[in-house]
C-alpha cells in the first residue's frame, strides 16, 4: 500500500488496468450468481420495511404509515417469551452438538468400509430420512408414539408388564424425543458434507502415518479430524445463523401440536404460527423474520470475528 | 317485484339452455346479454356495452379431466346472461396465502370467495376488499330475495364486507351416537334422543355402552371438535374471536370471559370425569382424524360435531351407521357463519360490474349447479326435475368416471338453488330455510369486533389459547388446576383490555342501530 | 497398503454401527410402505403395525385414479429438477471458485453479499411481488424453476470453504505458470477436484427441486402445470378437506382413505428417487485421490 502511494499516477492507473485484466474473468464467473441472489433476494428485502409499517394494500408497503416498533410487540408482550427464547437456542445447540459428533462419526465409519457395495448402501441410507416430509415423519413418530395403538406402548411396555405412557402429554420425554427426531431426520445431511471433506484428503498423509506405525484412531485424531476443520468450522458457523430459527414442522406437527407440551416444544416459530394464525397481519410476520435474522446475524459475526482471529482463511467472510 | 325475478329466471334458463352445447357464440349472445343487464343491471340500455373481462376466483377439490369444460360452459353462461367475460382462476381448498398473494399484487381480481380461514378483520383493515354497502343497494336484486333484510350482514362497522354463502346460520354442536350400539347396550334415548336433557345426562349412557363393549373407543373425534374445544355455536356469540362473549346473546349484551364461565367450567370438568372413567379417546387432545373417519372404521361409539337438520341422515351416509343426534345447544344467529363469504377485491377494475354478477349468480341455478356438479346432462341429471330438485349421476356414469363433481355446496354462492344429491332429502333446502327464518338472533348479529388496534394483544391471547384449550377440552389435564392457570395467562396476556374494547364498541353499535 | 488388525477391527465396528444406523433409518421407512397398503379401518381402529391384518390398495386406486395427471407431474418435476440443479451447481461453483481465490479484490465484500441472503429475506410477499409484477413468471416455467431455489448461500459457502481447502494451492500455481486462464483453471482442475462436493451439493439442490410443492402453489395457478410435490399437497388437503365432519353439501358421501393416503402420498413422492438413486451412485464414488493428480 504504502509503495503503491508513491508511485506516479500513470503507474497507478497501469496497475489498475492489470488488475482489471487478470480478475475480469473471476468477476465474469460471479456475474450470473450475483445477479442471482439480487433478483431473487436483494429486490425482496426492501420490502422489510413492513416491519415497521401498518401495512395497507390500496398503498403498498412503501407508502404504509410508520409504526415504529409496534409490530414486535407481540414478541415480548408474552409471558412466555422467555420458554420460546431459551427452547430455540437450546434445542438448536443440541442439534448443532449432536448433528457434528455424529456426522462426523458416521462419515469416519462408511469410509473406513472397503466394501463398496455396502459403502453406498450406507451412504444412500443415512440420507434416506431426508426424503421424507416432516409432515409423514410426525404420522410415523405417532405410530410409535400412539397411546391406545402404538407400537412402543403396545409392542414394548404393555409385553414387559410396564405401564403405558400417555407420550404426547408428558413434557419430560420431549427434549429427547426431539434430538432422536430430528438427529433422525438430518444427521445425513451433515454426514455427507463430511464424507465429501474426508475425500478431500490427500492419501499421502495417511500412508505417511502408517509408515510411521499410527493405528487407527491416531490418524483420526491427527489427520482426519484436524483436515476436516475447515468444513466443520464452515458448517457450524452457518448452523449459528439459523440458531433462532426453529424447524416449524419439528416442534409443531412432531408433538402433534399437543398444549400440554408447550413448555418443552414453544419455539419462536411456533409462537409465531400460533400468534398470527388468526390475524394474518403482514408487518408482524416480518417483524418475527426480521428479529429472528437479526439474532442469528449478530451471532454469525461475532463467531466469525473470533474464527477470523485465529485462521484467516476458515472465516466465512 | 318476485314476478319479474321470475321472468328473469326464465329468460337465463330458456337463454342458457338454447346456449348449452352450442360453441358460436355470435349468435345467442346479444340476446342473453340483453336478458342479464335487463335483469341483473337493472339500467336500460346497456346492452350495447362491451362485455367486461371479470376474473372469477373458485376453489375447486380436485384435478378434474373435465375442468375446461366445465369452465367454458360457465363463461359461455355468464357471457350470455350478463354480457361478462369470465377469467377462472381456480384455487384449491387451503387457498388463504394465494388469495392473499392475489389481493397484495396488483393482479386482476374481481370476485372471490373468503374462506373460514381468511382474516376478514386484517383484510378490511388491509384495505384488501371492496365495501359491499353501496354497490348492494344499487344493484341487489337476487341477493336481496336471498337475505332480505340480512343481506349487508356480514359487515365491519359500515363497511360490508362479503355476501354470505347460503347455509345454515349457525353452526350448532351436537353428540352423534351410534344407533346400533345404543340398542346393544340397551339404553333407550329416545328416536330423537330427547330423552337426553343436559350433557350430563351422557354420563350413564356412556357407562353402559363402556360395561357393555369394553374394547370400544366411547367418545373420539378431532381434537378441536369436542363440546369444550369447539369455537363455534355453543349458544354463545363469540362477536368474531373468541376472548369477549356475549354468553347469554339473546337478551344480554354484556361481554364476558367465556373461560370463567360456568357452562364452560362444567364441560371441561363433565370431559375430565369421562377422560378419567376411560370413556374419551386416549389421543384426542392430538387427534386429527375426525370421529366420522374413526366411526366408519367401526370403534367409535359417538363423537361431537356441528349439527343442523337432517344430520342424522348426513352422519349416516358419511358413517355406514344408523345414527342419533343429541342436540346440546340451541342454534342462534350470530357472526360465526358469515365470516366467510363472496367478496369483491380491491383489485376489481369495475366493482359495480362485478356486483351484478355477483348478484346474477345468487339467482342462477344454472351456475350453482356448474360450479359444483358440472354440467346437467354429463356429469348430473335431474331425476324428476317437475317433483323435486334431486339429482343423481347419469347412467352409466360413477364416481370413478365423472369428470367433474365437487360436492363441496358450503363453498358455492346459493346452494339452495342448486341439485339436491340422490339420497338426501328432497326437502331439504325448505326446511333449512325454515330452520334459518325461525332460530333465535343474537343481539348482537351484524356487529364484528374491530381489533386491529390490539393484535398485539390478540396474537399473545392466541397463543394461551392454543397452550390450554385443547388439553383441556379433551379431558387430558386436571381444570382444577389448569383452568385457573388458563384464566390467568389469559389476563396477563390482556384479556380485559379486549374485553373492554369489545363492549364500548359493541355498546356503540347497538346505540346507532337504534338511534 | 498393507492392513492391520487394528485396521480390520475397526472396519468391523464401522460395519456394525451403520447397520445399526441403517435399520433405524429403514425401519419407520418400510412402516410407512406398509401403511401405505394397510386397510383404512384396520389403521383407524387399531393403528399402524408392521404386520397388518388387513391389506388394501384403495389409497393407491384413488391416487392413480387419473393416473394421467399424476405421470404429467411426475415429468414436469423431473424436468424441473435436471435443469435446476444444472443451473444451480454450475452458477454456485462459479461463484464460489471465484470467492475461493487468493487476492480477489472485493472477496470479502462479495462473500458477505453471498452470506447476507442467507439471514435476510423479504418474505413471501416482497419475494412475490418482485416474480410476478416485475418477472412475470406467473404460470410458467420458470415459476418453478427460479424463485428460491436456484442458488442457495449456504452450497455456495460449502463449496468456497472446499475449493480452498482441498485444493492445494501449488495446483493453481503450477497452471497459471502453464498459462491456463481462470476459465480453464474453473473448467479442467476446479470441477474434478472439487467433484466430492460438487456431487454432494447436487444431491442437496437436486432433493430440494424434487421436495419443493411451495413455488407451485404461489407462482402456478394452473393444475395441469403443477409438479408432483404440489399435486400431492393439493390432494391431501382436499381429502382432508373433504374428510373433515359436517358439510352440509348436500351431496353423497364419498368414502376417502384418509389415513392410509397420507401415507401412499409420501410414498407415491418418493419412488422415482429410488428407481433412479442406484444409477446415481457411480457418482458417489469415493472421490479422487488427489495424490495422484498431483503426481
Amino acid at each position: 500500500m504504502k509503495q503503491s502511494s508513491t508511485l506516479p499516477p500513470e503507474r497507478k492507473a497501469q496497475r489498475r488496468r492489470n488488475k482489471l485484466k487478470k480478475w475480469a474473468p473471476a468477476y465474469l464467473l460471479m456475474l450470473p450468481g450475483v445477479v442471482y441472489f439480487f433478483i431473487n433476494n436483494y429486490i425482496p428485502i426492501t420490502g422489510l420495511v413492513v416491519a415497521f409499517k401498518k401495512y395497507r394494500v390500496d398503498t403498498g408497503i412503501y407508502l404504509s404509515p410508520w409504526v415504529g416498533l409496534k409490530n414486535f410487540e407481540f414478541l415480548f408482550a408474552t409471558n412466555d417469551a422467555f420458554v420460546i427464547t431459551r427452547n430455540t437456542l437450546l434445542y438448536n445447540l443440541a442439534f448443532i452438538l449432536v448433528n457434528m459428533v455424529l456426522g462426523i462419526a458416521f462419515a469416519i465409519f462408511i469410509c473406513e468400509v472397503s466394501n463398496k457395495w455396502l459403502k453406498k448402501i450406507y451412504q444412500s441410507a443415512i440420507l434416506f430420512p431426508f426424503l421424507i416430509s416432516i409432515i409423514i415423519v410426525s404420522y410415523i413418530v405417532f405410530a410409535f408414539l400412539s397411546v391406545d395403538n402404538g407400537l412402543i406402548n403396545k409392542s414394548l411396555l404393555e409385553p414387559l408388564g410396564m405401564d403405558s405412557v400417555a407420550w404426547y402429554t408428558e413434557q419430560k420425554y420431549w427434549p429427547a424425543i426431539l434430538i432422536i427426531v430430528n438427529t433422525w431426520k438430518t444427521v445425513g445431511y451433515s454426514c455427507i458434507l463430511y464424507i465429501a471433506g474426508i475425500a478431500g484428503i490427500d492419501r499421502a498423509l495417511y500412508e505417511a502415518a502408517e509408515i510411521d506405525g499410527a493405528g487407527k484412531l491416531r490418524q483420526i485424531c491427527s489427520i482426519t479430524i484436524p483436515c476436516l476443520m475447515p468444513t466443520i468450522i464452515t458448517i457450524v458457523l452457518l448452523n449459528i445463523g439459523h440458531v433462532f430459527y426453529a424447524n416449524f414442522g419439528l416442534f409443531y406437527q412432531v408433538p402433534m401440536n399437543s398444549g400440554a407440551l408447550f413448555d418443552v416444544t414453544n419455539v419462536i416459530d411456533t409462537y409465531v404460527y400460533r400468534a398470527l394464525l388468526k390475524i394474518g397481519n403482514i408487518g408482524m410476520a416480518s417483524a418475527a423474520g426480521f428479529y429472528q435474522s437479526l439474532v442469528g446475524f449478530i451471532l454469525v459475526l461475532v463467531s466469525n470475528g473470533i474464527v477470523r482471529r485465529f485462521s484467516r482463511e476458515n472465516a466465512l467472510f | 317485484m318476485k314476478k319479474r325475478i321470475l321472468a328473469f329466471l326464465l329468460t337465463a334458463v330458456m337463454a342458457a339452455s338454447a346456449f348449452a352445447g352450442c360453441s358460436s357464440k355470435g349468435e345467442s349472445a346479444p340476446e342473453g346479454g340483453q336478458a342479464g343487464s335487463s335483469g341483473a343491471a337493472g339500467a336500460g340500455g346497456e346492452a350495447a356495452e362491451e362485455p367486461y373481462d371479470l376474473t372469477f376466483m373458485y376453489i375447486v377439490g380436485g384435478d378434474y379431466p373435465d375442468q375446461a369444460e366445465v369452465e367454458q360452459a360457465m363463461k359461455d353462461l355468464a357471457l350470455a346472461e350478463v354480457n361478462v367475460n369470465l377469467n377462472i382462476v381456480t384455487v384449491p381448498s387451503s387457498y388463504e396465502n394465494q388469495l392473499m398473494l392475489m389481493l397484495s399484487s396488483n393482479e386482476a381480481l374481481d370476485v372471490c370467495p373468503l374462506g373460514v380461514q381468511s382474516n376478514v378483520v386484517s383484510y378490511v383493515a388491509n384495505g384488501y376488499l371492496e365495501d359491499l354497502g353501496p354497490l348492494l343497494d344499487k344493484y341487489a336484486k337476487n341477493i336481496k330475495e336471498v337475505y332480505g333484510d340480512e343481506m349487508k350482514i356480514a359487515s365491519m362497522g359500515d363497511f360490508v364486507y362479503a355476501i354470505p354463502m347460503n347455509k345454515e346460520r349457525d353452526y350448532a354442536g351436537g353428540i352423534i351416537m351410534r344407533k346400533d350400539i345404543l340398542d346393544g347396550a340397551g339404553v333407550d334415548v329416545g328416536e330423537n334422543a330427547e330423552k337426553l336433557k343436559t350433557l350430563s345426562d351422557l354420563t350413564p349412557v356412556f357407562a353402559a355402552v363402556h360395561e357393555k363393549y369394553p374394547d370400544m373407543t366411547v367418545f373420539g373425534g378431532d381434537y378441536a371438535y369436542t363440546p369444550a374445544s369447539i369455537h363455534y355455536g355453543r349458544s354463545i356469540d363469540n362477536l368474531g374471536s373468541e376472548f369477549g362473549v356475549l354468553l347469554d346473546p339473546v337478551n344480554d349484551s354484556t361481554v364476558s370471559n367465556w373461560y370463567e364461565s360456568d357452562k364452560y367450567r362444567e364441560r371441561v370438568e363433565l370431559m375430565r370425569e369421562w377422560y378419567l372413567a376411560g370413556y374419551v379417546q386416549k389421543d384426542l387432545a392430538t387427534s386429527t382424524d375426525s370421529g366420522t373417519t374413526q366411526m366408519r372404521a367401526g370403534n367409535l361409539f359417538c363423537d361431537f360435531d356441528l349439527v343442523k337438520p337432517y344430520r342424522d341422515v348426513e352422519a349416516e351416509q358419511a358413517t355406514g351407521f344408523e345414527c342419533v343426534v343429541f342436540n346440546i345447544d340451541e342454534p342462534i344467529k350470530n357472526m360465526g357463519t358469515v365470516l366467510d363469504g363472496w367478496s369483491i377485491a380491491h383489485n376489481s377494475k369495475d366493482p359495480e360490474r362485478a356486483m351484478q354478477f355477483l348478484d346474477w349468480v345468487y339467482g342462477s341455478a344454472e351456475f350453482n349447479n356448474l360450479m359444483n356438479w358440472g354440467i346437467e346432462g354429463k356429469h348430473f341429471v335431474y331425476t324428476n326435475k317437475a317433483e323435486n330438485n334431486l339429482i343423481a349421476f347419469p347412467e352409466g356414469i360413477n364416481m370413478d368416471t365423472v369428470g367433474y363433481h365437487q360436492n363441496r355446496g358450503w363453498e358455492i354462492p346459493n346452494q339452495f338453488l342448486a341439485g339436491i344429491w340422490e339420497g338426501n332429502p328432497a326437502d331439504l333446502w325448505d326446511v333449512m330455510t325454515e330452520y334459518n327464518s325461525t332460530m333465535k338472533k343474537s343481539l348482537a348479529y351484524g356487529f364484528l369486533f374491530n381489533g386491529v388496534e390490539f393484535e398485539t394483544e390478540l396474537a399473545t391471547l392466541n397463543s394461551v389459547r392454543e397452550k390450554y384449550v385443547y388439553a383441556l377440552g379433551s379431558g387430558s389435564v386436571d381444570p382444577a388446576t389448569e383452568l385457573p392457570k388458563f384464566n390467568e395467562e389469559l389476563y396477563a396476556a390482556g384479556l380485559e383490555k379486549i374485553m373492554q374494547a369489545k363492549q364500548e364498541q359493541l355498546d356503540a353499535w347497538l346505540a346507532k342501530k337504534q338511534g | 497398503m498393507i492392513r492391520t488388525r487394528g485396521d480390520k477391527t475397526f472396519e468391523a465396528v464401522s460395519h456394525i454401527v451403520m447397520i445399526l444406523v441403517t435399520l433405524c433409518v429403514i425401519l419407520p421407512f418400510i412402516l410407512l410402505v406398509v401403511s401405505s397398503f394397510t386397510d383404512e379401518s384396520e389403521l383407524v381402529a387399531h393403528g399402524y403395525s408392521f404386520f397388518p391384518k388387513k391389506l388394501s390398495l384403495e389409497s393407491y386406486r384413488y391416487l392413480f385414479k387419473k393416473g394421467g395427471s399424476i405421470m404429467r407431474a411426475y415429468g414436469t418435476t423431473i424436468l424441473v429438477t435436471l435443469v435446476g440443479t444444472a443451473l444451480h451447481v454450475t452458477m454456485g461453483s462459479m461463484l464460489a471458485f471465484a470467492l475461493s481465490m487468493k487476492g480477489l479484490p472485493g472477496k470479502r465484500f462479495w462473500s458477505f453479499y453471498v452470506f447476507f441472503t442467507m439471514l435476510f429475506n423479504g418474505g413471501l410477499v416482497p419475494t412475490y411481488l418482485t416474480y410476478t409484477n416485475m418477472l412475470h413468471v406467473k404460470n410458467t416455467f420458470f415459476g418453478l424453476l427460479v424463485p428460491n431455489l436456484m442458488l442457495c448461500a449456504i452450497h455456495v459457502l460449502l463449496m468456497r470453504s472446499y475449493f480452498s481447502t482441498s485444493i492445494p494451492d501449488a495446483i493453481y500455481e503450477a497452471a497459471e505458470i502453464d498459462g491456463a486462464g481462470i476459465f480453464t483453471i474453473y473448467s479442467r482442475i476446479v470441477l474434478p477436484l472439487g467433484k466430492p462436493i460438487i456431487v454432494t451439493i447436487s444431491l442437496f439442490a437436486g432433493l430440494d427441486y424434487w421436495n419443493d410443492w411451495l413455488n407451485g402453489l404461489y407462482f402456478i395457478s394452473d393444475q395441469k402445470k403443477y409438479g408432483i410435490q404440489t399435486m400431492l399437497f393439493r390432494i391431501l388437503e382436499d381429502i382432508r378437506v373433504l374428510a373433515s365432519a359436517s358439510l352440509g353439501s348436500a351431496g353423497m358421501n364419498i368414502k376417502i382413505p384418509s389415513v392410509s393416503i397420507r401415507m401412499a402420498i409420501a410414498f407415491v413422492a418418493i419412488i422415482p428417487i429410488i428407481i433412479i438413486y442406484p444409477f446415481l451412485q457411480k457418482y458417489f464414488q469415493d472421490g479422487i485421490a488427489l495424490g495422484a493428480v498431483k503426481g
